[in-house]
């Protein structure tokens, strides 16, 4: 896939570190490639696009270097900018997918990010259910905002650490009020939940995931329309190498549900995102739906 | 309902309930308890040998002794629990109202005192001043100074729009008792929830959800106004109740949580800090420390490097505690390591969740979540042998509230306590010693009743000794003058020095690598030096007081052996120790250049053009550190040095005090000597200050 031509929306998960940007991923995904625990994750931005390629990391000058996936916990962000991923997922042909460290931890630079903000289009910002939307992202999100296309969205994580409906409605409502004209929706979502969900349709809708893949999705579509037609990009990070369809992605294990990639296969089946799309066809195909947010 | 009511009512019928190891943990505090009471009975035994002025000089050493209350602050970022800990520290789960929205924007403070004698004043609310209004609405607070000065207009506009909304609501709401009431305190002899809310809750305003508050009465006509009705303009709040558990007294203080996006929260803390000795860092278990809580353990460990708390709330909300709670400790250890964080801070794990479950006899109907967590958390902790516990002795156990109760009992012991014994004793036992000298006085007048030393009549002495006070007082001033001077000069150099060398860094930084890149630079070596310039002020300001106490001390021996010859020889006065030099907290305080994103950066985009960058650099820098400059070279000087002069002057006052009891004993006792001295009632009495004068003695050292 030539990634000069194929410029896709790039959807950057952030937020505070420890909020499950991680288990986001993952779970949007239907694979597990990043590793989770309950500290910090400390890796640096993590790009993942489609395909078959090996797996690579940028050092501090911007070299690349061929990895094993299984290397990926032992990278330091000290002496690797970037971790490129390639995988055959179906969300990754909806978009590059960007996981960045979280914010707030002291141990991380915060220059990290910085730089890559310039290449991202839109941005999901967790925020943890109980701690939700302090100063100290409020501020970064300030600084980041400015720098993406959008739509953006927020996601209330560990909802389900809430455990009634008054409060989670409650802190719903302080969110909204607080972020107003910041995003263009919020969801809360039970990350647990969402990936326990199996095929259990009414579990996956009550996690939130249903609602926020489903709006997810369109952000993306709506992304991607504003750029089609533009010109070859400057891809920063091209693959140098070309891609080794002998690396299998299976290696990544799988999570269950694959219900991200069912949802994103269900409005993609037909057509495969390019450039030259526009929204009646699209509307017309249902994918987007009439007086959606732009 | 009186409150009083409520803790009997509540324990009346929660008694079966309880978990029967509510005091486990406090056992340093029960020894400190106890040193309490034995050098109280010693005061009361002196308070009988003496006259009336030891009589009173040691009521006033009682009442202090009574009062002694140490405190305990919670801190933490909004929302990690903080309330909820104080109410399971109190021993009453619902005492103060929690939510899951931040709701705490007042520094509240129970008062617990052992016992059930009833309780005089059981509320009191402080209402803010028009001056501090004012200020808040000018400054807005530390951080809208920072935004203004880096010209981040939106967000001191923000803190701004937010301290008028505030102001404009309360307006509206109070009518014209707004005006009124700034300034003014509201006493109470009871308290119940409804009145603590009203008080301290700035609820939130997104109240208008259905079926939102349940116990809302109808027959208020602003229902959900009368809620928070005066919590925006309240400053502080002091609620005062029993406890059955403490064998002292102690406050816990509860703190609005920093890192709100109600940025006056933050500010509120940030001064709540300055005030209290013994903190416990609150954190929430999902996250472990992040930069904000690590600028709160900067800050408290400024104030007293020794020993910071760190509480991990929450751990109810992991799923696999015995699993995450190593992992989670060896990040924060590693991470206070790596960031020159203090030294063996107590880092402890627990649930306030669980501690209130079990203060409440509600332990069937947990979350599901938490219910398999404790579990888990039970099978890793409990040893084998713990199956015969009750279940709610468990659970308070495994709430890890008796382990921080432990480490706070033992840091209060250890501290605040030691030194307020050591206090009172050391008065005592001047107080002691001169009963013994009036002794020695009689018996001299005794035996030679002709006595040559009348040389001096008591009016004579009573100058002699304002001349001296009056002197060493003068020197002692003096000295400070030019101590505070040269310490002046000293930090000013240490400052502009640093100005110019970080502007050079910041001219050689723009040469290489131009305006594009973000320039950085450590203000951790202003702070060494400017702690160490203190440090120099403190040591000779501690020389200097101790060369003036010494010196008065000198001239009065000197003037008792000439006013009362040989029969005060061998007499020991005490020499006052000079005072304790605090520690420079001001210096934790953050400026522009601890923050490493966020504005910084943001000033750094703003700013353009060499000439630029060095002349609003070094406007920034010097008004950032105006503040601590300030505070570090006048405030704190001045502070010392009234302490000093204080001490010196109480000193004089009790020498004042000594004579009297000298003259009255010469004067009174004189006529029938042979019975006072031989007398059996005055052995005992004698051999019984001879006691007490040992145990308080052993309580001064």
């Amino acid at each position: 896939m030539d990634y000069a031509t194929d410029r896709k929306p790039r959807l950057a998960l952030m937020g505070e570190f420890s909020v499950g940007k991680s288990t986001l991923t993952n779970l949007l995904l239907g694979a597990a490639p990043l590793p989770t625990q309950v500290t910090a994750t400390r890796l640096p931005p993590v790009w993942l696009r489609h395909g078959t390629g090996p797996a690579m990391r940028l050092d501090e000058v911007g070299e690349p270097h061929r990895m094993e996936l299984s290397e990926l916990s032992q990278i330091s962000p000290d002496t690797t900018r970037l971790v490129q991923l390639e995988m055959e997922s179906e969300m990754l042909e909806l978009c590059d997918l960007i996981d960045l460290p979280g914010i707030s931890d002291p141990n991380m630079p915060t220059d990290l990010w910085h730089s890559l903000m310039e290449e991202v289009d839109l941005v999901v910002w967790c925020t943890h259910a109980t701690q939700a939307w302090r100063q100290s992202e409020a501020a970064a999100w300030e600084a980041v905002q400015k720098k993406t296309v959008g739509p953006n969205l927020l996601l209330v994580t560990q909802i389900d650490k809430l455990t009634s409906q008054r409060d989670r409605d409650r802190v719903m409502a302080r969110v909204e009020s607080e972020t107003a004209g910041l995003f263009a929706s919020r969801h809360a979502i039970s990350l647990t939940q969402a990936i326990t969900a199996g095929e259990n349709e009414e579990a996956w809708i009550n996690s939130g995931a249903a609602n926020f893949t489903n709006d997810l999705i369109d952000a993306l579509l709506s992304c991607a329309l504003s750029y089609a037609g533009a010109g070859p990009s400057d891809e920063p990070c091209r693959n140098p190498t070309p891609p080794d369809t002998t690396r299998p992605t299976e290696q990544i294990s799988a999570v269950s549900p694959r219900r991200v990639k069912n949802r994103i296969g269900e409005r993609l089946r037909t057509r495969p995102i390019t450039p030259g799309f526009d929204t009646p066809v699209l509307r017309d195909m249902g994918l987007v739906p009439a007086g959606e947010r732009s | 309902m009186s409150e009083q009511q409520t803790t009997d009512d509540r324990s009346d019928i929660r008694a079966t309930d309880l978990p029967s190891n509510l005091r486990s943990g406090l056992e340093p505090l029960k020894g400190l308890a106890s040193k309490i009471a034995v050098l109280d009975e010693a005061l009361d035994a002196l308070s009988g040998l003496g006259n009336e002025n030891t009589g009173r000089a040691v009521a006033k050493m009682r009442k202090s002794l009574n009062a002694f209350e140490p405190s305990v602050t919670m801190l933490g970022q909004v929302k990690a629990g903080k309330t909820a800990l104080v109410n399971a520290l109190a021993g009453w789960s619902d005492l103060l109202p929690s939510d899951v929205n931040p709701w705490t924007s007042v520094v509240t403070s129970l008062h617990l005192i052992p016992g059930n004698e009833p309780i005089e004043t059981s509320a009191r609310f402080q209402f803010m001043t028009e001056g501090e209004w004012d200020r808040l609405l000018e400054k807005g607070g530390r951080i809208g100074e920072l935004a203004d000065r880096a010209g981040a207009e939106n967000e001191l506009q923000k803190i701004r729009q937010q301290v008028l909304d505030m102001r404009e609501k309360s307006r509206r709401r109070l009518g014209r008792k707004f005006e009124l009431l700034l300034g003014q305190s509201h006493e109470y002899s009871f308290f119940d929830k409804n009145m603590v809310e009203r008080y301290i809750c700035l609820g939130d305003d997104f109240n208008d959800l259905p079926g939102d508050d349940p116990d809302a009465v109808d027959d208020t006509p602003d229902g959900s106004d009368e809620q928070g009705r005066f919590a925006d303009i309240t400053k502080t709040a002091d609620l005062y109740l029993n406890s059955k558990t403490l064998p002292l007294r102690l406050c816990l203080r509860d703190t609005p949580g920093v890192n709100d996006t109600f940025m006056m929260r933050e500010q509120v803390t940030i001064q709540a800090v300055r005030d209290s000795r013994t903190c416990v860092v609150v954190l929430s278990a999902h996250q472990a420390l992040t930069s904000v809580d690590m600028g709160l353990i900067r800050l408290i460990s400024n104030l007293d490097g020794r020993d910071v708390i760190i509480f991990v709330n929450r751990i109810d909300e992991l799923a696999d505690p015995a699993r995450a709670i190593p992992e989670i400790e060896a990040s924060i250890q590693q991470t206070l390591r790596d960031h020159q964080g203090p030294e063996g801070a107590r880092i402890l794990f627990g649930s306030a969740y669980w501690a209130n479950r079990a203060l409440s006899g509600r332990l069937q109907n947990m979350a599901q979540a938490s219910a398999d967590a404790l579990l888990a958390w039970a099978a890793a902790k409990l040893g084998p042998g713990c199956g015969d516990l009750p279940v709610a002795d468990m659970v308070w156990e495994l709430s890890g509230l008796p382990a921080l109760y432990h480490a706070i009992s033992e840091r209060i012991a250890e501290d605040v306590g030691a030194a307020q014994i050591t206090k009172v004793a050391s008065t005592a036992v001047t107080l002691a010693g001169s009963l013994q000298a009036a002794e020695a006085i009689t018996i001299r007048s005794a035996e030679d009743s002709a006595g040559a030393s009348a040389s001096m009549n008591m009016y004579d002495i009573r100058a002699e000794l304002a001349e001296i006070a009056k002197y060493h007082l003068q020197i002692l001033q003096n000295d400070f003058d030019v101590l505070i001077g040269e310490h002046h000069q000293r930090a000013d150099r240490v400052h502009t020095n640093f100005i110019q060398r970080a502007t050079h860094s910041l001219i050689a930084h723009l040469e290489k690598n131009g305006e594009d890149e973000v320039w950085e630079y450590s203000p951790t070596g202003l702070r060494i030096l400017l702690r160490s310039a203190y440090n120099v002020f403190g040591s000779r300001a501690q020389l200097a007081a101790q060369k003036s106490y010494e010196a008065a001390v000198g001239d009065l021996a000197m003037l008792y052996s000439r006013a009362f010859g040989p029969a005060v020889e061998g007499i020991e006065i005490a020499v006052p120790s000079a005072p304790d030099i605090p520690a420079p907290v001001v210096l934790g305080q953050a400026i522009a250049l601890d923050f490493r994103d966020g504005w910084w950066a943001a000033w750094w985009r703003r700013t353009r053009g060499y000439n630029a960058f060095a002349k609003q650099f070094q406007t920034l820098i010097s008004a950032e550190t105006l503040d601590f400059m300030t505070q570090l070279k006048t405030v704190q000087t001045g502070e010392i040095r009234d302490q000093a002069m204080a001490t010196l002057k109480d000193f004089l006052e009790q020498q004042c005090d000594i004579l009297g009891s000298l003259s009255t004993s010469t004067t009174a006792q004189s006529g029938d000597v042979q019975e006072l001295f031989y007398g059996a009632t005055e052995t005992q009495r004698r051999k019984k200050l001879q006691n007490t004068m040992e145990t308080l003695s052993r309580y001064a050292a």
